[in-house]
């Protein structure tokens, strides 16, 4: 059918291949524009208030950056000066000169940098900052009996991060944006403005928020201006007929938004682009995530689909114009961060289908084009997730399953509906806005558009604590007191005096975890505020309140526990071994564990082989991992940051399982010293799972995953020829609405093989677009570390004939 | 060893496999059967052939430790300079601690004596998955009738319990053997190996006589039946020979037929069970082959559903 709204002249596939490719070519880099302008603004603003200084900043930013339309784009906004640039925010932290130095030659989130921009980091722009920025000053807020255990390479938790980084990791509500436009947040903050009581003791805050968020306002509306104004001038210099057309439709679509409302298709998708790509720029915390993208872009295309201004077609090429941009936006961490959520992990979350707020099924049209659009393009990112229902369509399930097969990379994650909306509930959520949940990153459900949720705060890690709990608190590496002093293990008379270590270690480092992320949250409410983000968060404009001070409707702080399935089959082969068949004992196993098992390979392999393991549906192996599980979630039962934000357990890892896991020594699993603790959070241990994937799931679902509420993570790794046909992939949509009926909370499969993987280390440059999906999460697999890449062969391919 | 107890059987199992998908329509569970009364060159579970327990060994995984040896008390397994020897003349299948003791599972018995509640259980936990899909438990072997009065209880059982059930059958039993279990099966799937007497003898080592006629009289009480045929190269994969078994079958009344092209991955189990295996070298069967024999029973009127 012939284009209505585009002019003639390409098709929509050989637009997006081309965009793909485009996108896919370049090579990351660092771009050091937007530090320069945000360190120009700040010392012209000396003196003002932190939050002013913040709201000019950000504004001083979108008025000068550098903007630019690459060819053949129709739906524009860049992150940095060149695309696929890490822009820098030297108000949350500065890099060092090692750390720099490593970035070109890093193995994991490669980035360029040349010399000149090296020198003028380190010589210019960050000397500035010192002691000024929020990973400088966070060594004053931090207890120092807690600095103590994080200047260990082998801590239990590492916070730091966090206070080098913005919060990212929340839904904005893009649907108010696209019904009432950035006019909308202005009239209602002018508003509110003037109501504001002068004797309110908080009118001092509350009026520098509103003026905070004026001078936002105005930033956003000059910077899709300046895109509008390019575009007229590109179309004006231009020859070719085709592009002219379509560069002059961008800049009437940026003209109006997002400052106004959205009045068709294309409007709607330049103003969800442009409202996400802001906060980008305005922060550095990843996770921003898009929320109900079919729910409510949805209306506009049925809608211009209906009034016949434009066609399938070409709605799909917009879309998929889109999907190509979320590639564009990728952030510079520190290698060890790097190496925790590795391959440029932005993780912009897009779901698709579920209930709506009335309960009922939303899936549409748009729901599939949707699917079609992620099946065209196919990168890491956007993050798509599908929530599940027993209302879905099996046809929906099953187009998702055939991308999964047709790419032979995991991505698109499955989420239960049922069991997240009960659970969200239970946590405080009013039931309309728990049935509107979305994801946040990988596997995080909150509700969207109201809710701070610093979902991804802290990994916390259970094999640490169980080899404390095993050798009186001291850490095996480093000789140190790391934890309390629990007790000899070989003194232990009954298993029941392991499991009280074991819970006193963690007792005591989830304390500690939630006085530093405590004090962290204080320190990004008084220099961090993330003003623009509060624009886009119910409750912080009706609140005058900035959303790290605890300004939205909802608010929590996402933990989580890695390593429950070491943790849990470690303690079933103690319990079994030691204490019930007394085949070993205390001794003999510290001994074997403190070499590593070297010289005692039998040891090993009769902890490995004797002992039942999680995954494989025994209740003797499962029902521990659950203990473990439970004991970790219930820590944070009476625990709030300062914001009144609960802490929120959560049980996944994305690929921290591997750093992580260098810093536990052995484990009576039968685990190797250094080597990565188990993937996917609640996934059993990688070859320990024998019995099949329903096996597998109802082991799982043993676990309460009500309990772990921010989230949890189950790889599934299938080989693609069991989903050939249309019946094999039935049973595969009725395996997960079976596990989800158990109340599991998530599933993720990987289809693809590993010859195909090896082969991958050794030539990545024929396997760039090769997604993969590391632990709850989906990365292009060249970009992994080796260690990471490494553990995906080696996890265990479900045995099915 | 088996005790001949009708109200209470006990089966000789090897294997109870979880999210089996191409038994039988939905996820199931097949429990596989020891014993069986052919002797197919191609078979890919040489393991299930025999009606005692066997001893299964897995290079790969012993790390030569000895401890099989030193528990050893007839010779059964000595350490060689390739690691270790298993002779199996030796082996008193009521004397298996050398192979209890081995810490890598590179040895392992296959072959357990289960009552009908032991393996229900096992089979029953799997139950929300076949509810959910129409699936249920499909008993393979080996010949599973060959253990008449076991499947018989076990096939009841599931029955029993509204699931769908289902028996994979060379169909060389007595006739009263199917007919027992035909009102407790949903669906029978009968291997036909060869519509040629001889070269049935030849490559299974008995007569399709009774094959033949049990099929006959199992279709005429109208048992919801598919045939499947092991496409075997050289042996059965003409288009002659399917021609010739599609006569057959249109003859007594058998109008569902499918393909079990051969493949190799039941090879490395002959080490494995110390038996030789003659089809090391043979490859299977190309997908343009079997696409176009497919074509052909179905131009022929056959369905392959399982309905």
């Amino acid at each position: 059918m012939n284009k209505k709204l585009l002019p003639e002249g390409i098709e929509r596939s050989v637009r997006t291949k081309k965009l793909n490719e485009a996108m896919r070519g370049i090579k990351p880099s660092i771009c050091v524009e937007r530090a320069r302008l945000v360190t120009e603004s700040y010392k012209k603003s000396e003196g003002a208030p932190n939050i002013i200084k913040r709201a000019l900043a950000l504004s001083h930013v979108l008025e000068n950056m550098t903007i630019f339309i690459d060819e053949d784009e129709l739906i524009v906004g860049n992150h940095a000066s060149k695309p696929r640039s890490a822009p820098l925010f030297p108000e949350f932290g500065s890099f060092d000169k090692k750390e720099l130095d490593m970035m070109p030659t890093r193995k994991v989130d490669t980035l360029q940098i040349t010399e000149d921009d090296k020198k003028y980091l380190l010589e210019e722009i960050y000397p500035w900052w010192k002691n000024k920025n929020t990973g400088d000053m966070a060594k004053h807020y931090i207890d120092e009996k807690i600095m103590e255990v994080l200047n260990s390479p082998y801590r239990v938790f590492d916070p730091i991060s966090r206070t080098r980084s913005g919060y990212g990791h929340y839904i904005p509500n893009i649907e108010t944006i696209l019904k009432k436009g950035f006019i909308g947040i202005e009239n209602e903050a002018k508003d509110n403005l003037s109501k504001l009581d002068i004797l309110d003791p908080d009118y001092t805050e509350k009026s520098h928020f509103y003026k905070a968020v004026l001078i936002i306002v105005d930033g956003v509306k000059k910077f899709s201006l300046r895109f509008s104004d390019l575009s007229k001038k590109m179309a004006d210099e231009t020859n070719d007929d085709r592009r002219k057309k379509e560069l002059m439709i961008i800049s009437e679509v940026c003209q109006r938004v997002p400052y106004y409302p959205a009045n068709s298709f294309y409007e709607a998708l330049q103003s969800y682009w442009f409202t996400m790509l802001i906060d980008y720029i305005s922060q550095n915390g990843s996770a921003i995530s898009a929320g109900r993208f079919d729910e409510f872009i949805g209306p506009y295309y049925d809608n211009d689909i209906k009034k016949g201004i434009i066609v399938r077609e070409e709605a799909r090429e917009l879309l998929e114009a889109l999907w190509v941009k979320h590639s564009d936006v990728i952030k510079a961490g520190t290698y060890s961060s790097a190496r925790n959520n590795g391959g440029f992990a932005t993780t912009i979350n897009i779901v698709l289908s579920g209930i709506g707020r009335d309960g009922s099924d939303i899936t549409s049209d748009f729901s599939y084009l949707c699917l079609e659009a992620e099946s065209s393009v196919f990168n890491s990112e956007p993050n798509v997730s599908i929530r599940v229902h027993p209302d879905t369509p099996d046809s929906f399930i099953h187009r998702v399953l055939e991308i999964l097969v047709e790419k032979e990379g995991g991505k698109l994650p499955l989420f239960n509906d049922a069991a997240i909306v009960d659970a969200l509930c239970a946590d405080g959520a009013e039931l309309e806005d728990a049935r509107d949940y979305a994801i946040v990153g990988c596997v995080e459900p909150t509700p969207s558009g109201n809710t701070m949720g610093i979902t991804n705060a802290c990994y916390f890690n259970l094999g640490k604590c169980l080899e404390l709990a095993l050798y009186n608190g001291v850490c095996t590496f480093s000789g140190q007191q790391m934890g309390p002093k629990t007790g000899n293990a070989e003194d232990f008379t009954t298993f029941e005096q392991v499991l009280e270590a074991y819970q006193k270690q963690v007792h005591y480092f989830t304390d500690m975890m939630v006085s530093s992320l405590n004090s962290i949250e204080k320190l990004h409410a008084q220099f961090g505020q993330h003003i623009y983000t509060s624009m886009l968060l119910d409750g912080c404009l009706e609140n005058g309140k900035d959303c790290t001070s605890g300004g939205a409707k909802y608010n929590y702080i996402g933990v989580q526990g890695v390593g429950v399935a070491d943790v849990g089959d470690s303690l079933t082969a103690i319990k079994k071994l030691v204490f019930e068949e007394k085949q070993i004992t205390m001794n003999e196993l510290l001994d074997a564990m403190k070499n590593n098992f070297e010289g005692n390979e039998v040891l090993q392999q009769i902890l490995i082989n004797k002992s039942p393991k999680y995954g494989n549906d025994i209740a003797e192996a499962d029902e521990m991992v659950a203990w473990a599980a439970e004991q970790y979630c219930r820590c944070f039962d009476d625990k709030y940051d300062f914001r009144n934000g609960k802490f929120r357990p959560g049980l996944f890892c994305l690929s921290s399982n591997t750093p992580l896991g260098r810093q536990v020594g052995a484990l009576p699993s039968g685990r190797l010293s250094g080597t990565p603790l188990a993937d996917g959070g609640v996934s059993p241990k990688h070859g320990m799972d024998t019995h099949g994937p329903t096996a597998a799931a109802k082991s799982v679902a043993k676990l309460d995953h009500g309990l772990a509420v921010n989230g949890v993570n189950f790889n599934l790794k299938f080989l693609p020829s069991i989903l050939q046909t249309e019946e094999d992939r039935q049973k595969l949509v009725d395996l997960i609405r079976g596990y989800f009926s158990l109340g599991g909370f998530h599933i993720q499969f990987n289809i693809l093989t590993p010859e195909k993987l090896i082969d991958a280390q050794k030539h990545p440059e024929r396997y760039r677009s090769l997604v993969v999906r590391v632990a709850g999460y989906s990365a292009f697999f060249v970009e992994l570390d080796r260690d990471i890449q490494n553990e995906i062969i080696s996890r265990t391919l479900q045995q099915v004939s | 060893m088996i005790k001949k107890d009708k109200i209470n059987p006990q089966g000789m199992v090897f294997d109870i496999q979880r999210y089996s998908i191409h038994d039988g329509p939905g996820i199931r569970t097949i429990v596989f059967l020891k014993g069986c009364p052919l002797r197919c060159k191609w078979c890919s579970n040489p393991e299930s052939q025999e009606m005692k327990p066997q001893v299964f060994f897995v290079k790969s995984r012993c790390i030569r430790c000895g401890l099989c040896v030193k528990n050893s008390k007839n010779g059964e397994v000595t350490m060689g300079e390739e690691g270790i020897e298993i002779h199996r003349n030796s082996i008193n299948s009521n004397d298996l601690g050398w192979v209890d003791v081995c810490p890598t599972k590179a040895l392992s018995i296959k072959g357990k004596l289960m009552s009908v509640d032991e393996v229900v259980d096992i089979v029953m936990k799997d139950e929300v998955f076949y509810r959910q899909s129409n699936g249920g438990v499909t008993l393979s072997g080996g010949e599973p009738l060959t253990q008449r009065d076991f499947s018989l209880e076990l096939l009841k059982h599931i029955h029993g319990k509204g699931l769908s059930t289902a028996i994979e059958t060379t169909g060389a039993v007595p006739w009263d053997s199917l007919l027992a279990v035909a009102p407790y099966t949903d669906l029978f799937l009968y291997d036909f190996k060869h519509w040629n007497d001889e070269e049935h003898i030849k490559y299974t080592g008995i007569s399709n006589a009774q094959i033949i006629d049990n099929l006959k009289k199992l279709a005429e009480t109208g048992a919801n039946i598919l045939v499947r045929v092991p496409l075997i190269p050289g042996v059965n994969d003409t288009e002659e020979s399917i021609n010739k078994t599609m006569d057959i079958l249109k003859g007594i009344g058998i109008n569902k037929l499918a393909l079990l092209p051969f493949h190799q991955y039941g090879s490395g189990k002959y080490d494995s069970v110390g038996i030789s295996y003659e089809m090391k070298d043979k490859e299977p069967p190309k997908e343009d082959h079997v696409a176009k024999l497919q074509k052909m029973i179905a131009d022929a009127g056959f369905k392959s559903d399982y309905n």
